[in-house]
């Protein structure tokens, strides 16, 4: 991994690991993060995947400071993770929030800026801004207890976004939002990004991680299994060489099926274009096919005097890097 | 706005918005509103009340008899004026002793009230020598209530041991201006502090201190483990925040809940009780912070438990469980406390030769027994009354002692006392005797020389006595009716009375002629009021009414030689020594005054003491005298001078000085000073050494308390404490009365430190929060 200059870095964290001891006579000892480093540059969109129990979270409480380490260190904004200095410059919508019952969407957005030392005439300046841009201008008057969830997460993020933070740790913002809601939170994202913001950004949904993130990071049992760009990843964890590859012929699949030497794994099937198939048009599908295979199946079908339409070679997803490194990981 | 403000902001706006609050305070506004109508009203009357017939049976009687033509022409005087049917009543309860309501002895003698002719110089000889009467005989044109008044004064003089002297004024309880049963026997002056220093701290106690303070806990129990709810707590972490002073916030936001209730309780009581009772006691607004410092006591163990388990009902669980612990601690000791350092603690000290004889407040005599090395009860077991005395008299070996009820606040109006006469044992050779003998059949025999075989049944003291001081050999009796002299040649003529019930023979009280009345049937002197022989002379020094008077012995009578007016209001309670010809008087809780007693002029104060309350003084044969204050402390005043500047009260070093509960010369000049409850030690005579101590070997119930009910209580947080300062706090600084009678100086006082519960109090809040606190910043959230 190319390391990155240190004036550049909104999060640094090095070899750090945190233990958790349970019980009080015969303590369990559960590690929750093993010797992670990650560098998370400033300004950019970071997202943090991994399944249940992967040390995400334990990754985030650390950074807060709202957990000790128990070796390694981690720093945010130049500053020590967990210090008053760097919890200044954070934004955080947790996951699940829960605001006191008593409060109106409007109070609580108040009490949350006051506890990020902000006077009441600056919460007040950026109130109306804030309720636009998470839609729920109209509403803060109503008491949060009868707000929806995703009402909820929208007033959080609106709280994390108060006192204009440079770095914003978001803890699956999208948790309970229907798709408009979704589409807003990433527009919402996007305009951080170019306004210079950090985001550090936790979810289970890897499309919107693909669709949002310049990179990501992925952990599991612990460990962080990959870091880099989406392209990095896949380049890393899966095998470009052997991916599938999809032909358009103009033949019928017998007239195929004629060539000897096609790959045991080949998959054909007629393509029906009414009027225009009267020639014959068929689909070929390949796995795990190498760039030599796929040089030797075009060079049969020519020499059967196949004329080749298309030729697609399939990219692999976020989601298989992910499940590979998923499925490889052991403890 | 600061953060920790807007926690705390948080807080208030959390319990203004929560409902729980709101049915809190309707409740106490609701308590408010059915007290508002409940008042004391006072006003000027001269009517009877049941609570002013100290002994309606013995009136009853003399009326019976006055129907016969026999009695006093008083008596009679008030039977003419009776109506008709109660004649006829009295006369059949000449014939039949039947028993007369109280009820209707009122009623007729109020009737009698109004009548125009009661007054008839036969009657009544002596009523014209009396300023008050005298204006109010000649005066033709009396109005109704001066008519009242000269007729309720007559039936007093007529009844003098019967009926208390009426104060011209009746204290009632109203509710929304209605009056309650009779009036009360107090003025309100003297109830004030009753209401201040007893009826407002229990109200808070069990008002605040327990019923609310049990719902604070469980209202107030979820917002600390609310504050753990993950995606709460993460939030608040994530702000630029200490852990401890969020945490602190958050408490003192609980503490913002029981703020608001308590403040609405109190203001409501404190502006009831200035209203309705003209009680403008600015110690109940002082309250406010202290019961708010109360719950913070059990808050802080709720917070503890809170950040542990994160659960509000074992937060309410422990909490109520520490709230037990608490109590049954605060009980156990209270209650050890009550029967080991109260009860026995000595009152009365004579001392025969070198034997100590002691009374104790549950009223027993006790003498000490060197070879158990403690001390052992002689004459009767009798609990709960208050001893008179003891008096001896060396000549015969004779020791006197009068046991009444102990009734506080004058109560107990004129109530009988007993009166034990003990025949001495020669004490000093039958302890050596005793000394000798260590078996069990010693011990027994030791019990014999002072059993009920030395008690002898003498006749009832007079009704109402307060004091007993000797006069002559044996004693004179103090009472509201004047002073009765103890003629013992006349008691021991008398025959007993005995009546036999089931084969078994009771002595009866003896009839009273063995107490010769010494003083004038007009003496009118009532209560509070204390007298003291004149050393040297034949006189008596007495105050009353806010007046010292000298009575000189002329022939058989006392006559008044001049009074002197003190200052001090008519029922302040007093006591009074006599230093050669000077008096010194001390009010409850003010300077001791210096009176010349030959010309009857007061000298000046005794700064040197200062507001104290002087509970008991003695007499030294060589003129000195001591004094000793309600709060244990002893004065020593030598060199007894007309010029107020030579009386130098000095407080000596003496083992047990600020614990002292009684001391007594004796004939040596030594001075005996009772002290930590059972302990005694005697001073030679210039106080620089200890000849002798009494120290009783410690019983296993003072053992358990010693060593394990009081360190465990010192060790223990006690919130319960607080209630002492709240007390403090309530007594009104301008209004110090406490005693109506000489007997309520007697009930022990709280010498402990006000505030030191505030301290003790405060160091455990600090540690539970302490605790909190690096529990907070060490767990992982």
């Amino acid at each position: 991994m190319a390391s990155i200059s240190a004036e550049t870095l909104a999060i640094d964290v090095q070899h750090l690991s945190k233990t958790y001891r349970e019980g009080l006579l015969f303590p369990r000892v559960h590690p929750a993060l093993k010797d992670v480093s990650l560098q998370v540059k400033a300004g950019e969109v970071f997202g943090l995947l991994g399944p249940n129990g992967a040390g995400k979270t334990t990754l985030i409480k650390v950074l807060l400071g709202i957990l000790h380490p128990t070796n390694g260190l981690a720093q945010v904004l130049k500053e020590p993770a967990g210090s008053k200095a760097a919890r200044r410059k954070i934004g955080y919508l947790p996951e699940n929030l829960v605001f006191p019952r008593h409060h109106t969407g409007r109070s609580a957005l108040y009490f949350y800026g006051r506890l990020s030392e902000m006077s009441d005439s600056q919460i007040a300046a950026r109130e109306n801004e804030l309720f636009d841009l998470v839609s729920l201008q109209g509403r803060q008057n109503e008491a949060v207890r009868r707000y929806s969830k995703g009402m909820r997460q929208r007033l959080g993020l609106a709280q994390a976004m108060l006192h204009d933070p440079d770095l914003l740790i978001l803890d699956e913002p999208t948790d309970g939002l229907d798709p408009m809601g979704r589409s807003q939170i990433r527009d919402v994202l996007d305009k951080l990004k170019q306004r210079g913001k950090t985001v550090f950004l936790n979810s289970h949904i890897l499309q919107e991680v693909e669709l949002i993130c310049d990179r990501v990071a992925i952990m599991a049992l612990g460990q962080l299994r990959g870091i880099g760009t989406i392209d990095e990843l896949i380049r890393s964890h899966t095998n470009d060489q052997s991916g599938s590859v999809k032909l358009e012929v103009l033949a019928i699949p017998s007239q195929i099926r004629q060539i000897e030497s096609l790959p045991a794994n080949t998959m054909i099937e007629s393509i029906d274009l009414g009027r225009l198939s009267q020639d014959g048009l068929s689909r070929i599908a390949v796995d795990n096919i190498d760039q030599a295979g796929v040089d030797s199946l075009v060079d049969q079908l020519r020499s059967a005097q196949i004329s080749i339409l298309r030729i697609e070679r399939a990219r692999p997803s976020l989601e298989q890097v992910f499940m590979n490194i998923v499925g490889a990981a052991k403890p | 706005m600061k953060p920790y403000i807007a926690v705390l902001y948080d807080s208030l706006i959390e319990s203004i918005r929560s409902r729980v609050l709101w049915i809190l305070m309707a409740g106490w506004l609701l308590i408010l509103a059915a007290l508002f109508p409940l008042s004391i009203s006072e006003e000027e009357t001269y009517r009877v009340s049941s609570s002013d017939l100290n002994n309606a049976r013995g009136m009853l009687d003399q009326l019976a008899q006055a129907s016969a033509g026999r009695g006093t022409r008083a008596h009679q005087a008030v039977y003419a004026k009776l109506d008709e049917s109660m004649q006829a009543t009295l006369q059949e309860r000449l014939r039949t002793q039947k028993r007369i309501p109280i009820g209707q002895l009122v009623s007729s003698l109020n009737e009698v009230l109004d009548k125009e002719d009661l007054y008839t110089k036969d009657a009544w000889p002596t009523a014209q020598r009396r300023e008050e009467l005298k204006e109010l005989i000649e005066d033709k044109s009396k109005r109704p209530d001066e008519l009242q008044k000269l007729n309720r004064r007559l039936i007093d003089l007529a009844f003098p041991g019967s009926i208390r002297s009426a104060t011209g004024q009746a204290t009632w309880v109203t509710y929304a201006g209605m009056k309650f049963m009779d009036p009360l026997p107090f003025t309100l002056r003297q109830i004030r502090p009753f209401i201040e220093a007893t009826l407002f701290p229990f109200i808070m106690w069990l008002g605040l201190g327990q019923i609310a303070m049990m719902v604070a806990i469980v209202v107030t129990a979820p917002m600390i483990p609310d504050m753990f709810q993950t995606g709460s707590l993460h939030l608040l972490l994530s702000k630029p925040l200490s852990r401890s002073l969020l945490f602190l916030s958050k408490y003192l936001g609980g503490c913002i809940f029981v703020a608001m209730n308590v403040g609405v309780f109190l203001a409501g009581l404190y502006i009831y009780a200035g209203v309705q009772l003209g009680i403008w006691n600015r110690g109940i607004l002082w309250c406010i912070p202290l019961f708010i410092f109360s719950f913070m006591i059990f808050y802080s163990v709720s917070a503890l438990v809170g950040l542990i388990w994160k659960n509000p009902i074992i937060c309410v669980v422990i909490t109520a469980l520490f709230w037990g612990i608490c109590f049954t601690i605060g009980v156990v000791r209270g209650f050890a406390e009550g029967f080991l350092k109260g009860p026995p603690t000595i009152q009365s000290i004579v001392a025969v030769g070198d034997v100590p004889i002691t009374a104790n407040q549950q009223g027993r005599l006790l003498f000490w027994n060197d070879s158990l090395n403690t001390w052992q009860v002689g004459f009767g077991e009798v609990n709960g009354q208050r001893v008179l005395g003891p008096i001896i008299d060396t000549k015969e070996g004779l020791l006197y002692m009068g046991r009444s009820r102990f009734v506080p606040f004058g109560l107990g109006g004129n109530d009988t006392a007993r009166l034990d006469v003990v025949r001495l044992p020669e004490l000093a050779s039958d302890q050596d005797k005793v000394a000798q003998q260590e078996d069990p059949a010693g011990k027994k025999k030791n019990r014999k020389l002072w059993d009920d075989s030395r008690l002898d049944t003498a006749p009832e003291l007079p009704a109402g006595t307060t004091d007993l001081i000797p006069w002559k050999d044996t004693f004179l009796s103090l009472t509201p009716d004047g002073l009765f002299w103890f003629d013992r040649e006349s008691a021991s003529k008398a025959e007993q009375q005995k009546v036999s019930v089931l084969g078994f023979d009771f002595k009866l009280p003896q009839a009273s002629e063995a107490h010769k009345k010494l003083t004038d049937a007009d003496w009118d002197y009532r209560r509070p009021i204390a007298a003291n022989a004149i050393p040297g002379t034949e006189s008596i020094a007495l105050v009353s009414k806010g007046k010292l008077v000298r009575f000189d012995l002329d022939g058989k009578k006392f006559k008044t030689n001049g009074s002197v007016e003190l200052d001090i209001p008519v029922e302040t309670v007093v006591s009074l020594v006599v230093c050669g010809n000077t008096a010194i008087v001390c009010p409850d809780s003010m300077t001791p005054k210096l009176v010349n007693l030959d010309e009857m002029k007061v000298l000046g104060t005794l700064d040197a003491i200062g507001d104290k309350t002087i509970k008991r003084t003695a007499n030294a044969p060589d003129g000195r005298v001591a004094i000793l204050d309600t709060q244990g402390k002893l004065w020593v005043i030598d060199n007894p001078s007309d010029a107020p500047e030579a009386f130098k009260p000095i407080a000596p070093n003496l083992v047990g000085q600020g614990n002292v509960s009684s001391m007594a010369f004796d004939q040596t000049g030594r001075l005996w000073v009772a002290h930590h409850v059972k302990q005694l030690d005697v001073w030679d005579k210039d106080l620089s050494s200890s000849d002798k101590s009494f120290r009783p070997a410690r019983t296993t119930a003072e053992f358990l308390y010693d060593y394990i009910i009081n360190p465990f209580y010192m060790v223990n947080p006690k919130p319960s404490a607080i209630q002492e300062t709240i007390q403090y706090v309530l007594k009104n600084p301008q209004n110090k009365i406490s005693a109506v009678d000489r007997a309520d100086l007697d009930i022990p006082q709280v010498v402990a430190d006000p505030w030191q519960p505030i301290w003790s109090n405060g160091i455990f809040i600090a540690v539970m929060l302490a605790a909190s606190c690096w529990l907070l910043y060490r767990q992982d959230l």
